[in-house]
Parts: structure tokens; sequence; C-alpha cells
């Protein structure tokens, strides 16, 4: 038998981490919805940037802009949003495994793949995995603010536009529902890609479907078109960014509602052990006692 | 010659009346004669308390059925004997000295009382060397004392007569001298079992079985707490016989050692004594320092013992456990909770430890390699907790490795037997012990961190690690 007073020890230090974890979990949960609401918002906007976006690509007079070609370069890179603080459960080593997924098409397609990362448990577990980071974005808070964006984003779409960078995703977790998150990623650049994969994504209403004839286009296409392009960009970074702290809080209630299940449960057991331990000490002691009075007698 | 009447009979122990002038002594062997109806016509009994008035109180060494008040006792002046010498070699024995393995009856020159005292302190060899087993967990962290004695906790179903009949083949096969098996208080199948499989073993590549160097001594389940009670002494007696003219290094094995103290305690409530804790006898610590202070090694030669010892309810801190471990030199303790992982031997290893494991005698690098072991595992056993309600990725990096490496340690500690090859289909490893702590200082190292836990499942050393990771990777 283990020691009563062990006992009492270890189901103590259970239920703080206990109290500490259902703490948590309400904490997320609240988070959660308030991010949930913002979500649902954005989708709007998302949504009307991405039939804008279909309608210039497909439209009848052929448009250029850099962003929307294609180059060669072989370098391509990929931005990850890993968990801004710890307790969420797998999310980080799903956004890990989804990497790896990207390092072995890289290594097919003879391409150098660049790994940009946002500060927090993620690095620590790419290093210790020896995946090499080219750099890390620190100071950014749950949603990083529209100059931020802005600065992430200005590098990698100068680099494309000057041929250096064929290929720019942001890996993050994608919320499908709440109980539904898949480490996926957002292509970025080429445009074509990610408007492509908007349209899809968001069900935008196919042009055809609307009662429209033709439109003009002021100034002139190719303001419009560059404007639009950048707006896209620093969007739907922005909209990663979201999604993943919304997934991130989702991971980390389910994490927090397992963990204080399972420590409710070993604090039953416990208790149950503590139980049967201090009968079975009353039941000896007695018996010690009963014993030697009948011996006596 | 000196003749009483039984007075009175209270199960397995019977009062008679002497002449008060001629008592018989205290531990002195009782023969009741006469007519018990099943044809059996003697009982024997050890005289354990005077009443006063020439009344002794007996406790029977045998079935008391048909046991009557008014039967003759008789008084045979000395205590129990047996038969000792070479001759008991291949026999099966119960406590009386009979053999009752049906070869006819054993022929030796001496008899001697199973009742003396322990060998003197002066006599005692200070010999400390340790002992190979091949066993990993074993020689790796409760490494075996030359001389020594060696026991085996463990519940009920974890594997301990498993390991000591594991011990026997891997001993008694390699050993010079000769063993001595008592069989106390344990199934009678088991008993029978071993005998068999130790004429079909034969030692090293001689012609000689291990039965053949082998004497067994049995008072098992089957028989009254009296027999249980003293055979262990009849088998200790015939040990240290062989100790004693010189013959070489005795091993005793003794399965199971709790069975003594159960019976020690049938019998005190009998014989009317106050029950002590747990209802233990008052007299535990005494019965069981009689018979473990005799299992010495003196100059003239060693007895080295390994004794399972059953622990009741798998509470190590219940008595008669808890008064076995002060007389080891070497604890193996068998949890039911490895049993449960699947690993056997179920050794525990952070409650299983050595009086020699200590650099001055097994050498600086096996000390530091088991300690390193052990931290690993202790720190994993802190962890589990943690892992239990919160999962292994919230771990820090550093103490995700070492979970790792504790649980590959764990899964490695894991060894197919000799004994148990018709039930696994796998061949029995011998690991050197030098090997032994090679490959967990590799897997401390970090070596294995890239072969799948399953690989080290029942596998020898490092190399057999990467093969059958190899083969897993194949399959």
């Amino acid at each position: 038998m283990i020691g009563i007073r062990q006992i009492l020890q270890r189901r103590k230090a259970i239920s703080n981490i206990c109290r500490l974890t259902r703490t948590m979990q309400i904490v997320s949960t609240a988070a959660f919805k308030s991010y949930y609401k913002r979500w649902l918002a954005v989708a709007d906007y998302h949504q009307a940037l991405a039939q804008a976006g279909y309608l210039l690509v497909t439209s009848e007079t052929p448009l250029e802009h850099p962003l929307l070609k294609d180059n060669s370069s072989g370098q391509s890179a990929v931005l990850a949003i890993g968990s801004k603080r710890g307790l969420c459960g797998s999310y980080n080593v799903s956004i890990y495994e989804h990497l790896l997924k990207h390092v072995s098409t890289a290594k097919t397609a003879g391409k150098t793949l660049s790994i940009y990362a946002t500060s927090g448990r993620l690095i620590g577990l790419l290093h210790a995995r020896g995946l090499a980071v080219a750099k890390i974005y620190s100071g950014l808070g749950e949603i990083p603010s529209d100059s931020q964006i802005r600065d992430i984003a200005v590098d990698f779409v100068d680099r494309y536009v000057a041929g250096q960078l064929d290929y720019f995703g942001v890996a993050y977790m994608t919320f499908h529902s709440p109980g539904h998150q898949q480490a996926q990623t957002m292509t970025i650049m080429p445009l074509a890609d990610l408007i492509d994969h908007l349209t899809t994504r968001f069900k935008a209403i196919w042009p055809w479907d609307l009662d429209f004839e033709d439109f003009l286009m002021s100034p002139s296409p190719e303001e419009i078109v560059a404007s639009l392009a950048i707006m896209i960009v620093h969007a739907m970074i922005k909209g990663c960014f979201l999604e993943a702290s919304l997934s991130e809080h989702v991971a980390r209630m389910v994490a927090m509602r397992n963990a204080t299940k399972n420590a409710e449960d070993m604090i039953r057991d416990l208790t149950a052990e503590y139980n049967r331990a201090r009968q079975t000490n009353i039941t000896s002691e007695l018996l010690d006692i009963i014993s030697g009075i009948g011996v006596l007698r | 010659m000196n003749k009483g009447k039984v007075l009175q009979v209270m199960g397995s122990v019977f009062d008679a009346k002497f002449m008060p002038s001629n008592v018989p002594a205290v531990y002195n062997a009782v023969e009741v004669q006469g007519d018990f109806g099943t044809g059996k016509t003697s009982l024997w009994g050890e005289v354990e308390q005077h009443l006063g008035d020439g009344k002794v109180r007996i406790i029977a060494l045998g079935s008391t059925l048909g046991l009557r008040r008014g039967m003759d006792a008789i008084d045979t002046g000395s205590p129990l004997t047996v038969p000792v010498g070479k001759q008991t070699l291949g026999r099966v024995f119960n406590l009386l000295g009979e053999a009752i393995d049906e070869r006819g009856p054993v022929e030796t020159g001496t008899r001697k009382p199973i009742h003396h005292l322990p060998p003197r302190l002066v006599d005692l060899s200070a010999k400390t060397e340790m002992f190979e087993t091949g066993i990993k967990v074993i020689d790796l962290l409760c490494p075996f004392v030359r001389g020594g004695k060696m026991g085996l906790f463990g519940g009920a179903g974890v594997g301990k007569t498993v390991v000591i009949q594991e011990l026997i083949a891997r001993i008694a096969t390699k050993h010079g001298g000769y063993s001595v098996f008592a069989g106390i208080g344990e199934r009678t199948r088991e008993g029978n079992d071993l005998w068999l499989e130790m004429q079909r073993t034969h030692i090293g590549d001689s012609k000689d079985t291990v039965l053949d160097h082998t004497c067994l001594v049995f008072g098992q389940m089957n028989e009254p707490p009296g027999a249980r009670l003293r055979v262990g002494l009849a088998a200790m007696t015939q040990a240290e016989y062989f100790c004693e003219a010189g013959i070489g290094d005795t091993l005793l094995f003794i399965d199971n050692i709790f069975r003594f103290s159960q019976a020690g305690s049938e019998v005190s409530a009998l014989l009317g004594r106050i029950p002590s804790a747990v209802g233990y006898q008052p007299t535990l610590a005494t019965e069981m320092g009689e018979l473990q202070e005799r299992i010495a090694s003196t100059r003239a030669g060693s007895i080295t013992s390994v004794q399972a010892i059953y622990v009741p309810a798998d509470d190590l801190t219940d008595p008669a456990p808890a008064t076995t471990f002060s007389h080891l030199d070497a604890f193996v303790v068998l949890k039911r909770s490895i049993t449960q992982k699947g690993i056997y031997p179920a050794v525990d290893p952070l409650e299983s430890t050595s009086r020699i494991l200590d650099p001055n005698v097994v050498g600086p690098e096996h000390y530091s390699v088991a300690q390193r072991v052990l931290e690993h595992l202790q720190q994993y056993n802190n962890l589990q907790d943690i892992i239990a309600i919160l999962g292994i990725d919230e771990l820090s990096r550093e103490d995700q490795i070492i979970v790792a490496r504790a649980r590959r340690l764990e899964r490695f500690f894991s060894q197919p037997f000799l004994v148990t090859r018709q039930f696994t289909g796998l061949e029995g490893k011998y690991v050197p012990v030098a090997d032994t702590i090679e490959s967990c200082r590799q897997i401390c190292d970090g070596k294995g961190d890239s072969f799948p836990e399953e690989a080290f499942m029942y596998v020898g050393t490092m190399d057999d690690v990467a093969q059958k990771a190899t083969a897993l990777a194949n399959r």
C-alpha cells in the first residue's frame, strides 16, 4: 500500500493542475467565441475580394501584372504560423508535419525551400527536429497589425516581382468547423493560384451566374489590378493569422478539456485508492486490537 | 524408550503427556505410532512448547487425519534429521528425509539435525564478488552476489516462479557445484514440472543432467503447516552439508519463502500465541532470522541463495516481505504494472537494488551507466502524471528526449528466457554484463533514438535492436 500521505499529496498536486486546465479551458472558449465572430465577418470581405479577383483573371482583355505571372527561379518560401502559447495539444506538431510535406515536395521538384516562422513554440520544435528557419518573425501579436503585415508581405512580393521567388505560401492551421482543423498551406503567390483557391474555397458566385454584360474599369485596368493584387495578398496573409489564432484557441480548448477530464479521472482514482488505504488501515488496527483482546480473555 | 500419550488434538497441533521427569526437549522430534485408519502407522511431530506437568505441545509434520487421543508418542531424543551427502543428489525428498520420487530409499552414512546454530561470525567469509546471470535488467541494476542472498519479490502471477526456474536453468547449467531446491507451499504441479525439466537439461556440454547435481526438497501447498514451516530448514541442512564439506559453491533456491512465514502464522495461532501486526505471529522476525542466518558463506564454502517472496496484495510493506528484506543482498521486485505492458521479466528497475551496486565492487563504468539508466527512468516516472493529463507534446524538448529513451530502456529490459521458449517461440538470450552495460550506455547516449520502440522488445544487445528495427522496417 502506498502511504496515505503520498496519495493525498499526489491528489492535491493533480487538483491544482486540474484547476489550472479548467481555467485555461474557460479562457480559450471565450477567446474562441470572439475570434469566431470576427472570422465570420472577415469571410464576407474575402469572398468579395475573391470575386473581384476572379473577374480580373477571367476578363476578356488579358491583364498583365508581375504577381500573376509564373516564373521559374526554383526558389520557394513558406511562412509557418505556430501557436502563440503552449498547452494546445498537437497544434505545432501538426504544422511541423505539414512542413515536412513541403520539404519532400521541394526535394522531388529540385527546388530550394526556405521556411519562415513566427516566434513561439514552433521554433523550438523546428530546431529540435533539425529544420532550418530562414527568418523568425517576433513581436507579432495574436493578429499582426496592418503595418506588420505589410512588412511581411512587401519582402516576398518584391522578391517575387524580381523573379527571385516562384512560390510563396502560408502554412497554418485552417479552421473548417469547431470539430475540424487541419494544417494546410494557402498559396499566396503565384496570385492566380490564390484566386483559384479562393473561388473554390468560398464558393464565389460564378460570373455567369451574375446578371451583367460587361463592366468598365476606371481609372485604368492596370492600376486596379496593381492595387487589388496587393490588397488580396495583404488580406489573405492577415486572414491566415486570424484563422490560425481561431484554430489555436479551439485546439487549446479541446486540449484543456481533455486534460481536465484526465485530471478528474485521476483524482477520482486516487480518491478511491485513498479511501481504500484508509479503510484498510482502520480495519487492520481494529483487528489487531480485537484479536489481542480475544487472546487475553 | 521415552514414551508418552496423545492428550489433545487441535488441527495440526497436538498435546502429549510424558513422564514429568523425562519430558522431550524443545524441537525434539516425536513419532506418534498406531493405526491411523488409512494404512498410515506413524506421524511425526516437533515439540514446540512445554505446558508443565509433563505436557508438551507438538506441531504435526504431516496430516493429522486419523490421529486419536491415547496414541503412543515416542520421543526420538533429537531434532528431526535428514540424510545428507552426495547420495541425495538427483533425488526428491520430503522434510522427513524420505525419498518421494519412487526410486527407492536413499542410503547415506550421515543424517543431520535440521535445527542447529548459524555459523559463527568469525567463520563468515567477507569476499564480495558479482554473480552474472545473463539477464540484462538483473545484471545491470540489481547484480547478484556470489555467496549472497537474493530475493525475488512479486504479487500473485507476476512471474516469480518463472524467474527462479530461469535462474536455475542459467546458473545451474554453468555452475560447477551442487544445488538444492526447496519447494515451500507452492503448486505441487510446479515441483513436478521442475523435476522433469531438470532431467532434460544438461550441465554445459557434459552428460550430467541438472538433476544429477541437484537435491530437491518439497513441502508444497498440499502439506500441513508444520511441514511447510520446517521444509526450508531441511533443505537448508542439506545445502549446509555440501558447503561445509568443501565441495564448492552451493546454490540454494527457495520457492516460496513467504509460505514459510504463512505456515508459521498458522502454527502460531494454534499454539495460542497472541497475533501481532496484520495477524502475523509475534515471532515472525525471529523465525525468519533463524532460517536466513544459516544461509551464509563461510570460509569452507559459500551458499548462494535465490528466494522467491510472494507479496500479499502487492504490498511490500506487509510484515512478511518487509521482514525478509533486511536479510537480502539483492532485491528483484517484480511489478504488476510492468507485466501489464507485456514486459517480462517484469522487474521494476526503480525498486530493485543490490548491495553491491557500488563502484568499488562492480566497477565505475557499470555503476555510472546504472545510475544514468535509473535517472532516466526516475524522471520518466516523475513526468508520468503530467503526460497522463496534458499529453507528451506539452513536455519540454529535453524531457521528451528523456521520456523517449526511458521508454526504450524499459522495453530493452525485456528478455527472452530459456525456459519459456516453448511458450514464446523465442530463443533464450544470455547477455554478458559487459554487453548490457555497453548497450544501455548507447541508449542513454541517444544511439537508439532512431529505432522504433518495438525494436527494443525481447532482444539481446543493441546489435539485435538494429537488426530487429531493419526487419520491422522491411515488413
